[in-house]
């Protein structure tokens, strides 16, 4: 997507200012830097006396201003374009095997025969292809790229149970490293539910 | 059903040889710190030394410690050793500025408040900077690869290890002093003079750090943020810099001058503007997300936090309000005037929050802290309060104490509690073991500190301290009275209106705050990461580029504080140094 004239004579109008607060910074801190050396006590009284240039700060501060203004308004637009367009190129495919695997597991440890250290790893090496898959690229990844045009409140309601889903999540992930399978299970229940709840009201604002 | 196996988390175990391990890298700091400048990291230290115990030695007397128990021992370690740091870059300006019968008592009581302060201003906003911005955290990111790596297979493990013999390498060619017998084969600088080679005068400071600590910050923070922070220090230098010179705010007519030039420019000009940027970056972050970071700290401060694993608000807010009147009382001491001492304790209480907020901002995006900066900022605002008069002096670097030290255990704080994201820990727990960690640290620092003052002088040739040489500097520069008041001024309008434009007033701060070899050496990192994304695609980049990272930062740590050992065994009587 090609940015806007708008968008473009305001960042051109932003690095100009920028130039132009920087030499103005320079050149009043160098007057009044002169004066005070010069031993003067009316200090104030003087930075006026000898008038710096302020105009420097005055036309940078309103021209960075104005143009900070245009670039928001203009990057808001293109994010919500931007994240429309991304949408339907990417989509989180995932086989299901962490239900797979999380079923045997289940059994095994209903049944107490327990799961061996080789199939804790396997478990949580699926555990990091769904966060890849379903996590990142099905919830984080299209939650962020709706952040500019949604309600603040209802935004941080959806990340806060996807991030406490992801944390809790993480954990299932070192219970299973840790031999603690029981743990694992438990946890990554209470994740699934977490991210499913944030990915049902994700799905409510984008229409998925 | 059997009894469910729980996972260990917050054990003795972990938290004393959190402790110990943090006690010691703590002394190897202060001492190293005021001989040489430097600060070794503490958190991979103390991470890989957890996992060779937890890990390694254990095991073999039938005992095991959990990934999450390692996370604790590293956080407790770290928050201990972080205190050294803000102590040693504030409390010897005061043996520089002569003052020799301060009482470092009440000096480790305002420390002891602003770490509490900074830890308990930072907690709530936990889920505004991890879960929220969800910023990258590199040092809390590569110590969580370090704990997750025997689990994430071999071939994982492979490439930190390959990460980790780089940047031990890399870092055994550029140390100058201690262990530098590869140095002396192969003379790499730890700054490569890129502007020096160019022709370039020397006021404009263009040059490369060669540091695998910063390269894998970079890969790991991406390389839009990290080109965020360059196109901004290169503002700084190319544009900012010259323009000084220009108009003589700092000489270059003479030879001595073009000599002094850069630092004269990074004193007067560079840092103050960057400094100014990232207040105005920080200000205007509140006013955006003010009302998602509203949210986030009224559900924590609401939430219940058996379940929700948050430390209770109630807490917080007792500890922060003990905070007030703990910084207000030291005020009233060091100055001995009640107004000036309650104005000065709400004053610094609330740039304790102001610099936690911006120090863990900074780090959280780039891992620098910009220190000296909130120091610089403390002082001003404190001899505004106090005066310049000698009690005035003393209890400003006494804020300026507290106020770093809450900046550095806040930002600790913070890349502790993204590794405890990324390994599932339970925040609450990280947060107890984080606000007790310093009040064992706090003494130790000022001991060793009050010691080596006495044998050795501080400002000597023995121990120059050049971080406190520097906010002594400052001290004098407002005593004499030139403040840039109004290059602070412009840097916050800078950092407002980029953060207006959707720009990081932060990162653009930073950019223009530090020397220009660190920003380019970070952006160089994260240029590598975009380019093998577009190779390689993001998935495949991820998967590889943050082990690889983690490991390039764990060498460049572990070879630091092993030298800064080194350093201080052959200090030692029959050291042979």
């Amino acid at each position: 997507m090609s940015a806007g004239w708008k968008y473009i004579v305001a960042v051109e109008c932003f690095i100009f200012a920028m130039v132009l607060l920087a030499m103005g910074a320079v050149e009043v801190a160098h007057t009044g830097e002169w004066i005070y050396r010069s031993g003067s006590h009316e200090y104030i009284y003087d930075m006026v006396r000898h008038q710096p240039n302020y105009s420097y700060f005055i036309i940078s501060t309103v021209l960075l201003s104005v143009s900070a203004v245009v670039i928001r308004r203009e990057r808001k637009k293109q994010c919500v374009a931007k994240a429309n367009e991304r949408h339907e190129k990417e989509g989180a495919e995932y086989d299901g095997m962490l239900g797979k695997l999380t079923c045997e597991a289940r059994k095994k440890i209903e049944s107490g025969a327990g799961l061996s250290h080789k199939e804790l790893l396997e478990w949580a090496a699926e555990m990091d292809r769904y966060e890849a898959k379903e996590i990142v690229l099905g919830i984080e990844k299209p939650l962020y790229r709706i952040k500019t045009g949604t309600d603040p409140e209802k935004w941080t309601e959806i990340n806060g149970k996807m991030r406490r889903g992801q944390r809790i999540f993480h954990r299932a992930w070192t219970c299973a490293v840790e031999n603690c399978p029981e743990e694992a299970l438990a946890t990554l229940e209470e994740a699934l539910a977490d991210l499913s709840d944030a990915s049902a009201e994700l799905g409510k604002i984008t229409g998925r | 059903m059997a009894i469910m196996k729980s996972i260990s988390e917050i054990s003795p175990k972990a938290v004393i040889l959190g402790l110990v391990s943090g006690v010691v890298i703590c002394a190897a700091t202060v001492y190293v710190g005021l001989m040489a400048g430097i600060a070794p990291g503490a958190s991979i230290p103390v991470a890989i030394i957890g996992f060779g115990v937890f890990k390694g030695i254990l095991p073999i007397f039938k005992k095991n410690g959990t990934i999450l128990e390692i996370n604790i021992t590293q956080t407790s370690g770290s928050g201990v050793a972080h205190v050294a740091g803000g102590l040693i870059f504030t409390v010897p300006a005061l043996w520089l500025l002569g003052y020799n019968d301060f009482n470092l008592v009440y000096m480790g009581i305002a420390a002891v408040i602003g770490a509490l302060a900074g830890i308990v201003f930072i907690i709530p906003l936990r889920k505004q900077m991890i879960e929220i911005d969800a910023l990258p955290f590199p040092g809390g990111t590569a110590v969580a690869e370090i704990l997750k790596a025997p689990g994430e297979g071999v071939r994982k493990s492979k490439i930190m290890l390959v990460g980790f013999a780089i940047g031990t390498l890399v870092t055994l060619m550029t140390i100058g002093s201690g262990l530098d017998f590869l140095n002396r084969i192969i003379p790499l600088s730890r700054e490569l003079p890129l502007g020096e080679w160019l022709g370039l005068p020397p006021y404009i400071p263009f040059a490369f750090a060669v540091s695998t600590a910063l390269i894998g910050a970079g890969i790991i923070t991406g390389g839009k943020l990290a080109s965020i922070t360059f196109v901004f220090c290169l503002f700084g230098s190319f544009v900012l810099a010259p323009w000084a010179v220009m108009k003589g705010i700092v000489p270059a007519s003479d030879a001595e001058g073009i000599k002094s030039a850069f630092p004269a420019v990074q004193q007067f000009v560079l840092k103050p503007f960057g400094v100014g940027a990232l207040i105005g970056g920080a200000l205007m972050g509140f006013v955006f997300s003010g009302k998602a970071m509203a949210h986030g700290v009224k559900s924590i401060l609401k939430a219940d936090w058996k379940n929700t694993g948050e430390m209770p608000g109630k807490a917080l807010i007792i500890l922060a309000v003990g905070g007030l009147v703990g910084l207000s009382l030291i005020g009233i001491i060091a100055s001995g005037d009640p107004i000036r001492g309650l104005i000065a304790g709400v004053v610094g209480m609330i740039w304790i929050f102001m610099a936690a907020v911006i120090i863990s901002e900074c780090s959280g995006l780039t891992n620098m802290s910009p220190i000296s900066g909130m120091a610089l900022i403390a002082t001003l605002l404190m001899l505004a309060i106090f005066g310049t008069s000698r009690s005035g002096v003393y209890a400003a670097v006494m804020m300026g104490a507290a106020v770093c030290v809450a900046a550095g255990e806040a930002s600790d704080m913070m890349h502790d509690l993204k590794t405890g994201h990324l390994v599932g820990s339970v925040p609450r727990k990280q947060q107890l073991v984080q606000i007790y960690s310093p009040v064992v640290g706090i003494p130790v620092a000022l001991i060793i500190l009050g010691v080596l003052a006495k044998a050795y002088g501080i400002g000597g040739d023995v121990l120059p301290a050049p971080q406190a040489g520097a906010l002594q500097g400052i001290i004098e520069m407002v005593k004499g009275g030139a403040v840039p008041y109004f290059t602070i001024l412009g840097g916050v309008v800078l950092g407002t209106t980029l953060s207006v434009a959707g720009i990081s007033g932060v990162m653009a701060g930073i950019g223009i705050y530090l020397p220009m070899s660190y920003p380019f050496a970070l952006a160089a990192g994260g240029w590598c990461r975009s380019l093998a994304s577009k190779i390689f695609g993001e998935e495949k980049t991820k998967e590889y580029a943050i082990p690889f990272a983690a490991g390039l930062i764990a060498g460049d740590a572990i070879t630091m504080l092993v030298n800064a050992l080194y350093i201080i065994s052959k200090a030692l009587p029959g050291g042979g140094a």
